[in-house]
């Protein structure tokens, strides 16, 4: 999020799309309830009419996989109709910047950008960049007038996304989507500020970044971002899954979002010179450029006195692969392969959650040993004697650790809006249980005795390792090594300003430095003041980066420092006494009209600090543009290219394609409120059982009739990678889609179910591929092709 | 101590059933065994283990559809006709004015259930003995909430003192009249201690719109035909005639 649960209060408009918050998030429905006391138009666009639906003012259907049809042709609505902000769009964002000439977008080539290789299904990216001058700095044009500048590309490469056209994608009533586009259009004036609230309804998909990327450029254009009820607000599924992408957990990441390195990163040097944004622009704090004291911290908190400065501070202890994609289908595609020999799988379900489930279990068996850890035996587990397997016939060894949940171990927990809060340990684990913590701790232990007498440098990175924690590690301790230290004084450092390349401070996570100083762990605060009246409580628990609750909120102000909302200001500036007041300002530079020298642009994470309407850096485009999910029921109507032309295809004999022709119906994953991912916590819980007792698919009335379906009969589902059984819930909730003229159904299935546990039923995770989003590899879960049939 | 009430504001309510489960667990009941019989709505009905519920409603009109959730449970009359009919006068009215029953005196005959406007208690066959949502009386008595009312996240279930419990429901009324048309309990049945704000017309959400005290005759009828012979038939239908007509001859 770049706001805050609370912060949804504050807004005048929700656009819900891609998540299903009164199902998912109920909780936060707090806030969204508080906002439409407050007059707010709730708005949710979505392929089914959800519980969230039912708290609309206004609901939108639209066919899954469509969303940058739909949000693309609200940005040309809002362009054309003049609703965007207009001083925020020329000062805040790059619509000014001028684009290489050599640059063409999909309207002049056919559906792709300039510089795709069909062999390597890659786009050279060397054209998608600004225009500069002899001195190195961008070429603007501040009356957006010039045809190369980012506003009118931008105005020309969506003006194909007209009412009509979209509607013939998504099979929205048009009528639905002016009105939406009107509705939420509107908080582009001066003082209104609407949000965007999405999750995997909007990730799952092979065009997922790209979908956010539509909603960036709609908060750009709009003015909503850094504003008060504002922002686009990721709603995080799982608790503490905020925490664990803080905290490096994905493949190509370090902690704090620093770039995990690469084979051709020889030496630090080479590897700071490849990711530190660099630029020549006086009015850019570049943010980025403190890169090097970021990293050296990072590796100083590692391997402590092994770092030196002569060893390049120990980077050459990081394993640097070969490959550019360990994300999880690749994974379990080289698992599948027989090229990974074992599995940690660490409160991850698989067999149940995985894309392509069954292929999932499948590659399982190719492994020599799998240590499952969880609060129950999930299907993983115990995929060994999972119905119709022979255990006789799997060599895979496997180790099932019982893990402590939440209330039985102490450590912070970072939810969606960054709050990062201290949560203590309420009980002790059952039987032999043990927390994360003490587990990952007594293996590394374990690690660094079977490796004590090995050579080389990937022993190394074992042996230097400073591991002070020993088997039951004190996790006050694991904060203060994340916060970091100067190492000079040995004293906990305040903020990540004073972090430095030369090997003398160490921070665990510069993000999170600052949450546990000298005045103790801010994490574990719980003040209750509210000085700004915003819902900001900026002394409950603590915030990063540097308990800013609201990320780019010095754009929530004009040139002069004042807020463009009266009502909910996140920031002021003071000039008598010449600072910000409100929020932590996002850098405390000046305000832009009132100290040219010394004020920098607001969003500071960019090297031009600038908001990107124009958004290079991302595989697929400069732009987000519209193409089918990998199995869809059409030909692309916007362009003859497809699908994404730049995800990767896995192609395994058990990951088929399936044709419109076989599996004519659109189908959707998703989650309920009374289940929880793949049920190991749930399923086995009588009273939630209750509420959701099976395995459903839900369908229209239409094709109920069509197919000779009723509710409550038993259906089978099948796509082309599997076949699973549900019971059928046959309802007006679903409509069928009429699209490009013709009538094309969408089914839903939630995606809970296998087969342990109390409540038991088909995985619908057979049915889905292993396909992914273009630069995450995230699977497409959420639009695929089946076929169904009364059982 | 003043009269308590529930407020159930129905525009609010995701249907989440975060108060299903908070009933089941303090009130330690046991989850039943379902079937998904092709609607999200579950149990079906009431039970002898299930106190309250959320029921789904899908209302299909011209805009299109709507999906409706009421919360179902004892509504704690004030002019209770399980109160007044029960034959062995096992229910009574508590200090906050919601209807207990007293399980010893209580002969599980069933007519609380066959008589009450909204079909709200069951009886546990095996017990002889009716039961329904308490309201917490033991939570309250502490100054709590009751337990579905502690869990609820929307501020669909509002609890208080039952005039403040009024007074914020015209306050709402009045502020939102394109969304909250209806405060129903406010009169009915005496006053009822759990109220709903209600978007629509109380039938719409399967309500009755003027509900009515039975009539004595057909709840003396029920009981006659439906008592098995015993000594304490007899007994019985003589102290349900006199509670309702006075003397012992009908």
């Amino acid at each position: 999020m770049t706001n805050h649960w609370i912060d949804i209060g504050n807004s005048d408009c929700l656009l819900i799309i891609g998540a299903n918050p009164a199902e998912n998030h109920p909780i936060s429905f707090k806030w969204v309830t508080k906002a439409q006391d407050q007059g707010a138009k709730l708005i949710c666009v979505d392929p089914r009419f959800t519980r969230t639906a039912a708290k609309a003012d206004i609901y939108a259907g639209l066919r899954s996989g469509t969303d940058i049809a739909f949000v693309g042709g609200m940005i040309r609505f809002i362009l054309e109709d003049n609703l965007f902000h207009r001083e925020y769009v020329r000062e805040y964002t790059n619509a000014s910047f001028l684009i290489d000439d050599r640059f063409k977008g999909p309207d002049e080539l056919k559906g792709l950008f300039s510089g795709y290789d069909p062999q390597t299904r890659r786009y050279d990216q060397s054209s998608w960049r600004y225009q500069t001058d002899s001195a190195g700095l961008p070429k603007r044009d501040t009356t957006l007038s010039d045809p190369r500048c980012v506003f009118q590309l931008l105005k020309k490469h969506f003006s194909r996304y007209d009412p009509d056209t979209v509607c013939r994608i998504t099979g929205t009533s048009k009528d639905q989507f002016l009105k939406i586009c009107r509705t939420f259009g509107a908080t582009g004036v001066p003082g209104k500020a609407g949000t965007i609230l999405y999750a995997m309804g909007a990730t799952q998909h092979t065009n997922g970044t790209q979908n956010v990327r539509t909603y960036a450029i709609l908060q750009l254009l709009l003015g909503n971002m850094g504003a008060a009820g504002g922002g686009i607000n990721a709603l995080r599924g799982e608790n503490n899954v905020q925490g664990s992408t803080d905290s490096g957990l994905l493949y190509d990441l370090l902690t704090g979002y620093l770039k995990a390195p690469i084979h051709t990163d020889t030496s630090l040097a080479a590897y700071l010179e490849r990711v530190t944004p660099k630029t020549k622009d006086p009015l850019s704090a570049n943010w980025m450029g403190h890169y090097p004291k970021y990293m050296v911290s990072l590796l100083k908190s590692w391997y402590g006195p092994a770092a030196t400065r002569d060893n390049d501070f120990g980077f050459h202890f990081l394993p640097k692969p070969t490959a550019d994609n360990y994300s999880h289908i690749a994974l379990f595609e080289a698992m599948y392969a027989g090229r990974i020999k074992g599995l940690f799988c660490w409160g991850q379900n698989p067999v149940v959650g995985g894309a392509n489930a069954h292929m999932e279990q499948e590659a399982l068996k190719q492994l020599d040993w799998l240590v499952a850890l969880d609060l129950w035996e999930t299907e993983t587990a115990a995929f060994w004697k999972a119905p119709g397997v022979d255990p006789q016939g799997i060599k895979t060894e496997v180790f099932l650790l019982p893990a402590a949940a939440s209330l039985e171990k102490e450590g912070s927990a970072s939810n969606s809006g960054r709050w990062v809060q201290w949560r203590y340990q309420a009980i002790e684990p059952p039987g032999q249980a043990k927390s994360d913590g003490e587990i990952i701790s007594r293996l590394i232990l374990k690690l660094k005795e079977l490796y004590a007498a090995e050579q080389g440098s990937r022993a190394e990175g074992i042996q230097k390792l400073v591991w002070p924690y020993g088997k039951h590690p004190d996790m006050r301790l694991v904060a203060k090594e994340i916060n970091g230290f100067d190492l000079q004084t040995g004293k906990l450092l305040s903020s990540f300003a004073e972090l430095k390349e030369d090997g003398t401070t160490a921070s665990g996570n510069w993000i999170y430095c600052g949450s546990c100083t000298e005045e103790g762990n801010m994490m574990m605060r719980r003040g209750l003041d509210d000085p700004a009246g915003q819902g900001l409580y900026p002394q409950w628990s603590w915030s990063w980066p540097l308990n800013r609750r609201i990320l780019y909120n010095r754009a929530s102000v004009d040139l002069l420092g004042q807020p463009w909302n009266r009502r909910h200001p996140v920031i002021t500036w003071d000039e008598i006494n010449r600072k910000w007041t409100g929020d932590v300002p996002d850098g405390g530079f000046p305000p832009m009209a009132l100290d040219p020298q010394k004020t920098r642009r607001p969003f500071i994470m960019q090297a031009d600090g600038l908001g990107h309407l124009f958004g290079p850096g991302l595989r697929d485009g400069p732009f987000p543009e519209c193409y089918e999910p990998w199995e869809s029921p059409i030909q692309n109507i916007m362009s003859p290219t497809q699908k994404n032309p730049v995800s990767i295809i896995w192609s395994s004999e058990m990951n088929r394609w399936g044709s419109v022709q076989d599996y004519p119906i659109v189908a959707t994953t998703y989650r309920v409120t009374e289940h929880w991912q793949t049920g190991g916590m749930t399923r086995n819980l009588p009273w939630l059982n209750e509420l959701m007792p099976e395995m459903f698919l839900e369908l229209s009335e239409e094709l109920g009739r069509e197919k000779g379906i009723t509710s409550g009969d038993r259906v089978i589902i099948e796509s082309a990678r599997g076949k699973i059984r549900a019971v059928a819930i046959v309802t007006h909730r679903f409509r069928p889609f009429l699209i490009d003229g013709r009538i094309i159904h969408q089914v839903g299935l939630p995606w809970h179910w296998g087969y342990s546990g109390l409540s038991k039923g088909d995985t619908t995770n057979k049915l889905t591929s292993h396909i992914g989003d273009a630069n995450t590899t995230i699977p497409e879960y959420k639009a695929f092709l089946c076929n169904i049939r009364k059982a | 101590m003043p009269e308590k009430a529930l407020l159930i504001d129905i525009t609010k309510c995701l249907a989440c059933r975060g108060c299903m489960v908070a009933c089941k667990q303090w009130n330690k009941l046991p989850g039943e065994s379902t079937r998904n019989y092709g609607s999200y709505e579950n149990p079906p009905s009431l039970s002898t283990s299930t106190f309250t519920r959320i029921i789904f409603q899908e209302v299909k009109d011209r805009e299109g559809v709507k999906w409706l959730f009421r919360k179902e449970q004892c509504l704690h009359c004030s002019q209770a006709a399980c109160l007044v009919l029960c034959p062995s006068n096992a229910l009574y009215q508590n200090e906050f004015g919601f209807v207990e029953v007293h399980n010893d005196r209580c002969i599980g005959c069933g007519i609380c259930q066959k008589f009450c406007p909204f079909k709200i208690p069951r009886v546990d066959r095996a017990a002889h003995k009716a039961v329904k949502c308490t309201l917490c009386p033991d939570r309250v008595a502490q100054g709590k909430h009751p337990a579905c009312a502690k869990t609820c996240p929307t501020g669909t279930l509002r609890f208080g003192d039952r005039e403040a419990v009024i007074a914020l429901a015209h306050q709402l009324l009045g502020e939102s009249q394109d969304k909250r048309k209806h405060l129903y309990g406010e009169e009915e049945c005496g006053g009822l201690h759990v109220l709903y704000l209600l978007p629509d017309h109380p039938s719409t959400f399967g309500l009755p719109e003027r509900p009515k005290m039975p009539n004595p005759f057909e709840a003396y009828t029920f009981l006659r035909d439906s008592l098995r012979p015993s000594p304490l038939r007899e007994k019985i239908l003589a102290l349900a005639a006199r509670k309702y007509f006075g003397h012992g001859q009908v």
